[in-house]
Parts: structure tokens; sequence; C-alpha cells
């Protein structure tokens, strides 16, 4: 690559960087498709991500999070994992309240935040002492320091699109919600696995709490579900959406995280529930 | 905690109520003008292409409420190419891409400082109410912040939401309708000007039929087109020729300036 400076000759002169993607205009369907790094580095190969739901288990209070923390605590020393955490019942009260007043979408996206905040406080506050360490999303660049040191990183995951969330293609409600974080802070970081801990078995055929008849799914492709016509995904979909095209972590985990043992087999590659996976062409 | 599935399917059911009864009728600050300035386009040409455009806008400014975001440009396609070449996930390029932006809006805004030019980032977007009452011109970076959140792209590597967007949603959010996109042109041709110049001027355009038209390339991030179809507010993106004195304040006062793309 050189490193020239390219003066234009034209009468208000821009001052280029020599590079491929001077003057192109990178809307242009064949210098995007030109621009795919073929192999892309994974920042944290070694990072396991478990998503602990609000709603699911945190809300539950002790009797759901004291065992989870006692698996959790089994697993410090053999696999350098983060704890994310969303909000909960509480996300949506506040966005009932936020949907009464009116508010757009990008409101709601800035306020489901507060939430997982306080999720985060209390699950640091509980396993401070077993070595957890509260990351804001702006100190990512800090995690390998705690992970190398077997110290367990407490997250929120949310994305933080906030105001700039895009418009929903269906509802009224903010798709780049808590699951979509969580996957893509497992993407981002190239991870070696992400694990989903809700309050069922994973995904079924359709919602098993309205239908006594509903089939347990042990594993099934994103490309599946897409085309599929799934009621009521366990998961959000926009995960399902960007798992069909990953481009580093290519499966989930979902487990029940009331039924203890789930979590550990999962972060040894077992499926303890329902495993999504992205078919490759 | 037994009841906690039954307070949890209440609270379920006060949601869908709340969604079936949205009137999503919240415009937050609906008066302003977002201008998003063109980063390759213009910023890039320095003082000869900035200084008037920004004599434009202060001209403007107690007539309208403007709020600038700026582009990435050059350097922000220095950085892609450099982060390709070092097989760097589309995450790190996104914030590559970002930290270019906040270069430019921090040059724009020791520019405009004596005119009330001030430099807000993504955390303090709520101060925008106080700075618009003072008679300031908030200068924001334009990329949105979705750093490692950044979609996978459906092609290449380079992040699909990037400055156009970032004005966008910003438009979006506050409950505007229109967003400007300042440019070195007067906006949308059948084929790239510069490079063809058989190619022809289309006025005004409306984004359905923009989007059958499937063109290779476009003057917008192409996810635009389906955010603008999926928006509430935005109805409506100008482009305008910078370049040309005049055309600035034309567009701010409802007159056609360059290519208008509709829903």
């Amino acid at each position: 690559m050189s490193n020239e400076l390219i003066r234009e000759n034209d009468k208000n002169g821009r001052t280029h960087l020599d590079s491929r993607f001077m003057r192109e205009s990178l809307v242009d369907r064949k210098v995007l498709s030109s621009s795919e790094v073929i192999d892309e580095i994974s920042i944290l190969p070694y990072l396991d991500v478990i998503s602990i739901g609000g709603k699911s288990i945190i809300d539950r209070g002790k009797s759901a999070v004291f065992p989870l923390i006692d698996e959790l605590l089994t697993l410090v020393g053999k696999f350098k994992f983060a704890v994310g955490v969303t909000g909960g019942v509480r996300v949506k009260h506040a966005m009932a309240i936020g949907l009464d007043f009116g508010l757009p979408v990008g409101g709601l996206a800035m306020i489901v935040g507060a939430n997982e905040e306080q999720n985060a406080n209390m699950m640091y506050s509980l396993m401070a002492k077993h070595g957890a360490v509260r990351v804001p999303k702006d100190n990512y660049a800090d995690l390998p320091h705690y992970l190398v040191d077997n110290m367990i990183p407490i997250l929120t995951l949310n994305p933080p699109h906030h105001y700039w969330e895009k418009p929903p293609h269906k509802g009224v409600l903010p798709e780049s919600g808590a699951d979509f974080g969580a996957y893509m802070t497992a993407e981002g970081m190239g991870s070696r696995s992400m694990i989903f801990v809700k309050d069922q078995d994973g995904l079924f055929d359709k919602d098993p709490e309205k239908h006594a008849d509903a089939k347990h799914i042990k594993r099934i492709s994103a490309q599946e579900i897409l085309a599929g016509d799934f009621e009521d995904l366990i998961i959000d979909r926009m995960v399902i959406e960007m798992l069909a095209k990953a481009r580093h972590l290519k499966e989930i985990h979902i487990v029940n995280g009331l039924k203890p043992g789930n979590i550990v087999k999962a972060i040894n590659g077992e499926n303890g529930g329902t495993i999504i996976y992205k078919k490759e062409d | 905690m037994s009841n906690m599935n039954d307070l949890g399917n209440l609270m379920r059911d006060t949601l869908d109520a709340a969604a079936a009864n949205y009137k999503h009728d919240l415009q937050i600050l609906p008066h302003v003008k977002v201008m998003k300035m063109g980063g390759q386009s213009i910023t890039d040409r320095g003082r000869k292409a900035v200084f008037p455009i920004l004599d434009e806008i202060v001209e403007n400014k107690d007539k309208h409420q403007i709020i600038i975001t700026s582009g990435g440009g050059t350097r922000a396609r220095h950085s892609y190419q450099v982060g390709i070449d070092l097989n760097m996930p589309v995450g790190v390029l996104s914030e590559m891409g970002g930290a270019i932006t906040v270069q430019n809006a921090r040059m724009l805004q020791m520019v405009m400082a004596k005119h009330g030019g001030i430099f807000l980032d993504h955390l303090e977007f709520e101060k925008l109410p106080l700075f618009l009452r003072l008679g300031c011109i908030p200068i924001m970076p334009g990329m949105p912040p979705y750093s490692y959140w950044e979609d996978i792209p459906d092609s290449g590597s380079i992040p699909m939401h990037r400055t156009d967007c970032g004005a966008f949603f910003t438009a979006e959010a506050l409950g505007a309708d229109t967003v400007y996109f300042i440019k070195d042109e007067k906006g949308l041709y059948t084929d790239d000007p510069k490079k063809n110049p058989n190619a022809t001027f289309i006025p005004r355009i409306h984004v359905d039929e923009l989007i059958e038209m499937d063109l290779g390339d476009l003057i917008v991030e192409r996810v635009i087109l389906d955010y603008l179809k999926r928006s509430r507010f935005v109805k409506k993106l100008v482009f305008i020729n910078g370049l040309e004195k005049g055309q600035i304040t034309k567009a701010l006062n409802g007159e056609q300036a360059g290519t208008e793309i509709y829903v």
C-alpha cells in the first residue's frame, strides 16, 4: 500500500489519501462486494458469552438466581466467560408507559437500558467477592485484562443504538433489543460461544405455555426458522437474521436456567436445550 | 416468587394493549433541520468549499433550527482500506469510521464557534433543546453509535450504517420530516455524473420507484431507502449542491434545490 497524498485538479481541489476506495462511491454494489474481509480476525476467540434473562431468571429472585450463580462459579478457571443481563418485566412496563406517551422508537430504545443496568448492578454485587467486575460498553477494550485473570465481566446487553434505533419491520417496539445485543457482542468479539439462559428448555414449534402439544426442537438452522412460521420465538428474530449472516459465531445455545447443569453442558459444546446454527451454502 | 409467571403475563398484556393504542405522535423537536455535511464531497475540500457553506448556514440560523452532522470522507475510506487489509471485523471498521466523523465535527465546530457552533456527542443528545434555544448550531459526529453492534453487512465488510444513516436517524428520532444532505452535486443521476457524461438528472422520485430502478450506485446509503419506507416522521431526503451559493437557503425555505427522494 502506498501512502501518497493525491490532489485533484478540479477548481475546488480535494486532497485525497490514496486508497482503493478513493473517489469511489461506498454505496456502489461492486465497490461494496469487493470490500469483504476474507479471514476476519477474532478479537477474543476464547470468550464465552452467557446471557441471563431478566424476566426469565433475575425477576424470580434468589430461588432462580442463587443456584445459577453457583453453577457459573463452577466454570471459573475452566472457561473465560462474561455474563450479560437483560432488563425483565420493568422494561415492559417502561415501554408501555413510553408508548402511551407516544415516544418514537429511538426514544423507547433510549429508556430500556436503565433496567438492565439495575440487574447488572445486582449481579455484580452478588458476585463481586467471586471476581465479578462491571464492564460498561465503552470499556470493552479492558475485557482481556479481566478475562486472563479469571474474573467475570458483567455486561448489559441492549446495543448502544439509542435514539439511532432503526424503524421496526413489524410492530412498534425496537427490534434491536437485548438478545440482538448479546449476539452481536459475541459475534463482534469473535467469541467461542453464545449461551442464552431462559426459563424454557429452548425453542418449541409453538409457545409451550399456551399449547400443551408444543414440540421441543433440539437443533435447527437459522435459515429454517426464517423460512418457517414460528408464532412466538423464544429469542428475538433479529438474532436469527444476524446468525444467518454470521461470520464468526455460527451457532447459539438456548438453555433452561431453572434446571441446573444446562449451562455447563452448553459451554462444553453439548446440547443442553436448543442449538440454532447457520447453515452454510 | 411463584407469581412471577402471572406478573410476566400481566406485563406482557399491558404492553400489548399499549402497543395497540400507540399513537406514535410525539415529535421531540419537530422543527429542526438536520443537515449532513458531506465528507468526501465537502469537508475534504477545505475552506474553499466549507467556509461559504457555513456562512450560508449562519445566515439562516435565526430563521431555522439547524443541526449539522458530519461525514467521513477520504480518511474514513483509507481507514476501511487499511482495516480490511488487516482483517478487521465489521465492528472495528464501524468504530474507525466513527472516529473520522468525530474529527470532522470537531473541526467544523472550531470554524463555527464564533457563530454558536457547538460540538454535541451522542451522549449529550438530550441537551439539544438548550443549545437550540440559545441560538447555537449543534454539530454532531455523523456515524450512528452502533460500534461493535453494527449489523453484519449483506455484502462486503464496510458498515451499512454510516453517516447518511446517522443524519436520518437523528431526524427521525426528533420527529423532523426532512433530512438535508449537503454534497458537491445536486442529487441523483441515472449514473455517476463524475464518470459518465451521459448521466441524466433525477429531480424528484418516490422511494419505491428508486428501489424499482435497482441502480448499482446511489447517492445515499442503500439501507436508508428501506428505513424511509418504515419511518414515521421522515418523509423526504433532500440533496443540495453546497458548492452553488443559495441552494441551502432555497432548500431550507422549502423550495426545490436538488433531488428529492420522498415517500
